[in-house]
C-alpha cells in the first residue's frame, strides 16, 4: 500500500536502529586487578605501533619492518632518499670517527632547530671523537652497545634495531647514531627546540591559587602534572596518533585508584583514532567524545592543578602533542560552572561565585527571550512605571522588539569576534568604541531603545562569567535558539525549550557517566555541586566515576578541634572501603 | 540520510513554531494601556465608563527620542501623559468594543491601576456591571476600588503634583490611607467576593474631588451587596477600621479625657479584634467584640505640673477607652438601625457557629443582625509616652 506523506515524514524522522552492541556505561565496580595479569591491565607502557592493517602514510615508505643495515654507507644513503636530502635543507647528517682504536665510522642524522647543538657537541661528539681517542677498541658485536655503556655520558640512549622508531625519535627532535659495521643505531635525547615559556592561563585566570598554565611543550606539561602528583602510580601512557603528524598523546590515570573499565574505554576510543592529523587537542576531542551533545563532554583545561584534582578524583587525563590544552574526561554539567577558585577560596565564598556563576549562565541564555516573551505577551507581568518606560523609549523605534533584539545581539557578536582579531594594541579603545558609542550611537539615532542595551550587555557580561571557554562560546546558538521560542511562543516556548535542553542534557553521557551527575541521578557524595562545603567535608570521591578508593580523604578531619573530638574517636572507616552497592 | 533528517526537523520545528504561535503577539506599543476605569451612572439602564489611557511618547525618560537638550522638559507636565475617554454603554466588554472605534491602539485593562465609582452608579447597585468585568482574562483581581462623590471622570480629570499620573495618585493614597488608619483598602476580587457571600458586606473608600490636583478621603461607603446604603464620615471610617481589623497603625487626636480643652494624640496600634459570638435559640446573637491597642502619647498638651507617671497614664487610658466605647457602639447601632448591613464582618463569625450548612442557609443574618445584641469592649495600654517624660519645665 502506498505510504502518505504521514508515512513518509515518519520514515525520514524515525531514528536509525542501534546495531551496536550495548554502549558502554560505567558500571559496578569489578574487582581490581594489578597490570599484568592474565585478564588484567595494560601492557608495560611505551610506544604503541601503529595497528596492522591499516593503510600506511606518506612518511611511511617501505620503512616498517626494515632493519638497521650493518653497514653504514647502506643506511646513509636509505635515510637521504627518504629524506629527500639534499633537498630538505634542515636534516643534517654528520659523518665522524669515534677515536677508539681502531676508529669507527660514524654518522649522527638529527634536525637542525630541533636539537639543543650544546648538548649534542659536548655529550655527544666530543667524548666520542676525542675522549675516547685512548679507548679500548669496538667488537663488532657490541659496537653500539659499548658505546651507550662506556663511551656516551648523556642521561638518555637508546640502542634499537629497527628503522621506523629511529627515524620517528629523528622527527621527533632526538639524535640518530649510525656506527659502521653494527646493525643496530643509537638514539639520543637531545630535543632542545625553543617553545614558549610557562605563562598565567588565558581563560582560567583565578586570584587565589596557582598561575600556570600548559605551554607547546608536551614534556614540560606533564613534568607539571607529576610535580602536582607525586605518585608512583601516576600512570602516563605513550600514545602515537596521527599519519602526518605522529602526534604524541599521554593518557594519564592513577593505577589503583581510576576505574580500569575507564581507562580501557579510553583505549579502545584512542586506538581507533585514523587520521592524518591530529593538532590539537580540540581535533582529538571530537574523535573522542561521545555523540555530539549540546554541551561538551570531555574538558579542555590550561592549568595543571585542575587535571591534578581530575586525576585524584578519578578521572583520566590526556595531553595531546604540544596543544596546550589538557582534555580530561568523563565531564559532567558541574565541570562547567566550577572555577578552581572555589576550592582554593573559603567555602562560603566559594558557594557565593557557583550562584553568581550560574545566575550569569541563566542570564546569557535566556535574558533577551524573558524582554521579548514580557514585552510582546505577557505585559501585564512588567510592573507599570517599566511598562510605561519601555512603551515610551520604543515609540521612536521603528522596528518590532524581534528585530531589534537580533540587530543588537548580532551587532555584539561581530564586536567579539572582531575584538579577537585585532591588533592589540587598539584592541581595548575598539571594544570601547564598539560597546559604548555605538550602542549610545544607536540609541541616539532612535534605532535600539536604550533598555535592550542593557539587556544585551547583561547578556554579554553573563556569558564570560561562564568560567569555560568552550561552554560559554556554545551558549550563544542556544540564546538565539531561546530568542526564537520566545518570539513565537511567550513564556510557554521558553519554557519548552528548557524542557527540552534538559531533557537532552540528561539523556547525554560523556564516557559512560550521565551528563548531570552528581545533580541527576543524585548520590550524595558531598556538598559540591552548587553549594561547596568545606574541605574537610568532601571525603567521598565523586561516585559516579566508580573509583576503587572511595575515600578521598578520612571522614573527620580536624582532630584537632575540641567539637570534633568525641566524634574523631569513633568515626572514620577503614581506607579502601567499597562504595555500596546502588 | 542525517542530513535529510536533520533538515526535516529543523521544517517541522518552524512550522510547529510558527503555526500555532505568534497568534497574540502585540507589541508593547500597540497596545493602549488603560490605567484607570471610571464607572458612572448614565443614561437609564446604562453606565458611563471612562478610560484613561497612557501616552507613552510624552513620558520623560532618559535618552529616547530627540529633543532640544535644555528645551525639552524634564518634568512631566507640559505634556499631557494620560487621555480620558468617556462612552456610554451597558457594560464594560461593549465600552472597549466601542473604543476600538475612536482608538489607533488595541486597549487593554491589564496594566490597570484603580477603579474608580461613581456615587450614583454604586447607589443604583454594581452587582450587574461588575459581574461581567470579572469574566475578562484582562481583569485584574487585586485593583484597589473606590466610590467617588460626583463623577468618576471628573475626578480622573485630575493633575496630581507629586505622581506623574492620577490613577498613579489615587492608587498610593488609597495605600498609604489605609496604612496610617485612615481609609479602607478593598480590591476588586474582595469586593466581589462579598457581593457572592450573604451576610457579608464590603466598605470601600469615599473620595472626593479637592481641587484640581488633589482628591480627598470623606470616609467610607458601606454597600449592602452591591449597592451603596450609606456613608460613613472620617471618623466614623476610623471606629469601623479597628472593628474590622484593619486598622495597622495611625494617630488618633482625642479630647484630653482631664481637660477636654485640649488635644491628645495617640500613637494607637490595634491587634486583630477578638469576637466572640453566643447564638441560641429564640435570643437575639449576642456578639462580644473585644479590642485590644496600644497606645503611644505622642501629644498630650494640657499643661501639668510633673510629668506623666504611670498613674497618670492609667487615667488617660480609662478615659480614651471610655470614648472609643461610646463612639464605636454608636457607629454599630447606626449601622444597625439605619444602614442595616453588616459591615464589620460578623457575619462570618456567626456562621462559625452552625454546624450544617442547610441551618445556616436558612437562617438570615440580614435580618437578624439589626436585632443583635453588640457589644464591645476595648481596652488601650498606654506604657509609651515618646522620648520625653514632660513637657519643657521652666527653672
Amino acid at each position: 500500500m502506498p505510504k502518505t506523506w504521514l508515512g513518509k515524514l515518519a520514515d525520514i524522522l524515525r531514528p536509525a536502529p542501534n546495531r551496536a552492541r550495548r554502549s558502554f556505561s560505567l558500571g559496578r565496580r569489578r574487582s581490581y586487578r594489578p597490570p599484568g595479569t592474565q585478564e588484567g591491565g595494560p601492557a608495560p607502557a611505551g610506544t604503541r605501533e601503529q595497528p596492522a592493517g591499516l593503510p600506511e602514510g606518506p612518511g611511511d615508505d617501505a620503512l616498517w619492518g626494515e632493519t638497521v643495515s650493518a653497514r653504514l654507507d647502506e643506511n646513509l644513503n636509505h635515510l637521504r632518499r627518504l629524506f629527500r636530502l639534499p633537498l630538505n635543507s634542515d636534516i643534517v647528517v654528520r659523518e665522524f670517527r669515534v677515536g677508539s682504536s681502531p676508529a669507527v665510522r660514524a654518522a649522527l642524522v638529527f634536525i637542525e632547530g630541533l636539537v639543543d647543538k650544546d648538548q649534542l657537541n659536548l655529550a655527544v661528539l666530543q667524548p666520542l671523537m676525542v675522549l675516547a681517542r685512548a679507548g679500548r677498541p669496538l667488537p663488532r658485536r657490541r659496537r653500539a652497545q659499548m658505546v651507550a655503556d662506556l663511551l656516551l655520558p648523556h642521561n638518555q640512549v637508546k640502542v634499537l634495531e629497527e628503522l621506523a622508531p629511529l627515524v620517528e625519535a629523528v622527527l621527533a627532535g632526538n639524535a640518530a647514531m649510525f656506527l659502521d659495521g653494527e646493525a643496530r643505531g643509537l638514539v639520543v635525547e637531545v630535543r632542545g627546540f625553543k617553545s614558549r615559556a610557562v605563562e598565567q592561563p588565558t581563560s582560567e585566570v583565578v586570584v587565589r591559587g596557582p598561575k600556570q598554565a600548559f605551554t607547546e611543550n608536551l614534556r614540560v606539561n606533564a613534568a607539571m602534572i607529576r610535580r602536582a602528583l607525586r605518585c608512583p602510580a601516576l600512570v602516563a601512557e605513550n600514545w602515537k596518533l596521527g599519519r602526518l603528524t605522529r602526534t604524541d598523546v599521554v593518557l594519564f590515570y592513577v593505577d589503583g585508584l581510576t576505574n580500569p573499565d575507564l581507562v580501557d574505554e579510553m583505549r579502545r576510543r584512542l586506538s581507533t583514532v585514523d587520521t592524518d592529523r591530529v593538532l590539537d587537542s580540540g581535533m582529538l576531542e571530537d574523535l573522542l567524545e561521545d555523540a555530539p551533545a549540546l554541551l561538551p563532554t570531555m574538558l579542555a583545561t590550561e592549568r595543571p592543578d585542575r587535571v591534578a584534582t581530575f586525576l585524584a578524583d578519578g578521572h583520566v587525563a590526556l595531553l595531546v602533542g604540544d596543544s596546550p590544552f589538557a582534555l580530561v574526561a568523563p565531564m559532567t554539567f558541574t565541570g562547567f560552572f566550577h572555577s578552581p577558585e572555589d576550592s582554593y577560596l573559603r567555602w562560603p565564598l566559594g558557594t557565593a561565585l557557583r550562584l553568581v556563576r550560574l545566575f550569569g549562565i541563566f542570564t546569557s541564555l535566556l535574558l533577551p527571550a524573558l524582554y521579548l516573551a514580557l514585552v510582546n505577551y505577557h505585559e501585564e507581568m512588567i510592573p507599570t512605571e517599566l511598562a510605561l518606560a519601555i512603551a515610551s523609549a520604543r515609540e521612536a523605534v521603528p522596528f518590532p522588539s524581534v528585530v531589534e533584539v537580533f540587530l543588537l545581539e548580532i551587532s555584539f557578536e561581530l564586536i567579539r569576534e572582531a575584538g579577537i582579531r585585532i591588533p592589540s594594541v587598539i584592541g581595548p579603545t575598539i571594544g570601547i568604541v564598539g560597546a559604548v558609542i555605538i550602542g549610545q550611537a544607536a540609541v541616539t539615532a532612535s534605532l535600539v531603545s536604550p533598555i535592550l542595551v542593557i539587556i544585551v550587555a547583561l547578556t554579554a557580561l553573563g556569558s564570560f562569567a561562564v568560567p569555560n571557554y568552550c561552554a560559554a562560546m556554545l551558549l550563544r546558538p542556544y540564546r538565539f535558539a531561546f530568542i526564537l521560542l520566545a518570539a513565537t511562543s511567550g513564556f510557554f516556548g521558553i519554557a519548552a525549550g528548557m524542557y527540552v535542553i534538559a531533557l537532552v542534557l540528561c539523556s547525554t553521557k560523556s564516557f559512560g557517566v550521565p551528563y548531570m551527575s552528581p545533580i541527576a541521578p543524585f548520590r550524595g557524595t558531598g556538598p559540591d555541586i552548587v553549594v561547596r562545603g568545606p574541605v574537610y567535608k568532601l571525603h567521598l570521591r565523586p561516585s559516579f566515576l566508580r573509583p576503587l578508593d572511595a575515600l578521598a580523604q578520612r571522614p573527620v578531619q580536624r582532630r584537632w578541634d575540641p567539637q570534633l573530638a568525641g566524634e574523631a574517636e569513633g568515626g572514620g572507616g577503614p581506607r579502601g572501603q567499597p562504595e555500596r552497592p546502588r | 540520510m542525517d542530513l535529510k533528517r536533520w533538515v526535516t526537523l529543523v521544517i517541522c520545528a518552524m512550522v510547529a513554531l510558527g503555526q500555532p504561535g505568534c497568534w497574540d503577539l502585540e507589541e508593547i506599543n500597540n497596545l493602549a494601556l488603560v490605567l484607570a476605569l471610571g464607572l458612572d451612572a448614565g443614561e437609564g439602564e446604562e453606565m458611563e465608563v471612562s478610560f484613561q489611557l497612557s501616552i507613552p511618547r510624552n513620558l520623560a525618560g532618559g535618552g529616547g527620542p530627540p529633543g532640544g537638550g535644555a528645551g525639552q522638559g524634564g518634568s512631566a507636565s507640559p505634556a499631557q501623559q494620560t487621555l480620558l475617554i468617556s462612552m456610554g454603554a451597558p457594560n464594560v466588554s461593549r465600552a472597549l468594543e466601542r473604543l476600538g472605534l475612536v482608538l489607533s491602539r488595541r486597549p487593554t485593562l491589564v496594566q490597570n491601576e484603580v477603579l474608580v465609582v461613581g456615587e450614583e452608579l454604586a447607589r443604583r447597585g454594581l452587582a450587574r456591571h461588575l459581574g461581567g468585568l470579572q469574566r475578562l482574562p484582562e481583569f485584574r483581581g487585586n485593583v484597589p476600588l473606590l466610590v467617588t462623590k460626583g463623577r468618576a471622570a471628573s475626578l480622573l480629570q485630575i493633575r496630581p503634583q507629586l505622581e506623574p499620573r492620577p490613577s498613579k495618585y489615587l492608587e498610593d493614597l488609597l495605600r498609604q490611607g489605609h496604612h496610617a488608619g485612615l481609609s479602607p483598602l478593598v480590591r476588586m476580587s474582595d469586593f466581589l467576593s462579598t457581593m457572592e457571600v450573604s451576610a457579608v458586606h464590603a466598605v470601600t473608600p469615599l473620595v472626593d474631588k479637592a481641587g484640581e490636583s488633589q482628591a480627598r478621603i470623606v470616609g467610607a461607603a458601606a454597600f449592602h451587596g452591591g449597592s451603596l446604603v450609606g456613608e460613613l464620615d472620617v471618623e466614623e471610617t476610623r471606629w469601623w477600621l479597628m472593628l474590622a481589623g484593619q486598622w495597622r497603625q495611625g494617630t488618633l487626636t482625642v479630647d484630653d479625657p482631664r481637660d477636654p480643652k485640649y488635644p491628645l494624640t495617640l500613637m494607637l496600634s490595634a491587634a486583630h479584634p477578638r469576637v466572640r459570638v453566643r447564638r441560641r435559640e429564640g435570643e437575639p446573637v449576642r456578639i462580644e467584640v473585644s479590642i485590644f491597642l496600644r497606645a503611644e502619647v505622642q501629644e498630650a498638651e494640657a499643661p501639668r505640673q510633673d510629668p506623666l507617671g504611670p498613674g497618670d497614664l492609667e487615667a488617660l487610658a480609662r478615659g480614651v477607652e471610655e470614648m472609643l466605647n461610646r463612639r464605636m457602639a454608636a457607629l454599630v447601632r447606626r449601622t444597625q438601625q439605619e444602614l442595616a448591613a453588616d459591615i464589620f464582618g460578623f457575619g462570618r463569625r456567626v456562621r462559625m457557629t452552625f454546624t450544617v450548612r442547610p441551618a445556616w442557609e436558612a437562617f438570615d443574618w440580614d435580618l437578624e443582625y439589626p436585632r443583635a445584641e453588640i457589644v464591645v469592649r476595648n481596652r488601650i495600654a498606654m506604657k509609651w509616652v515618646g522620648l520625653t517624660y514632660g513637657p519643657p519645665v521652666p527653672d
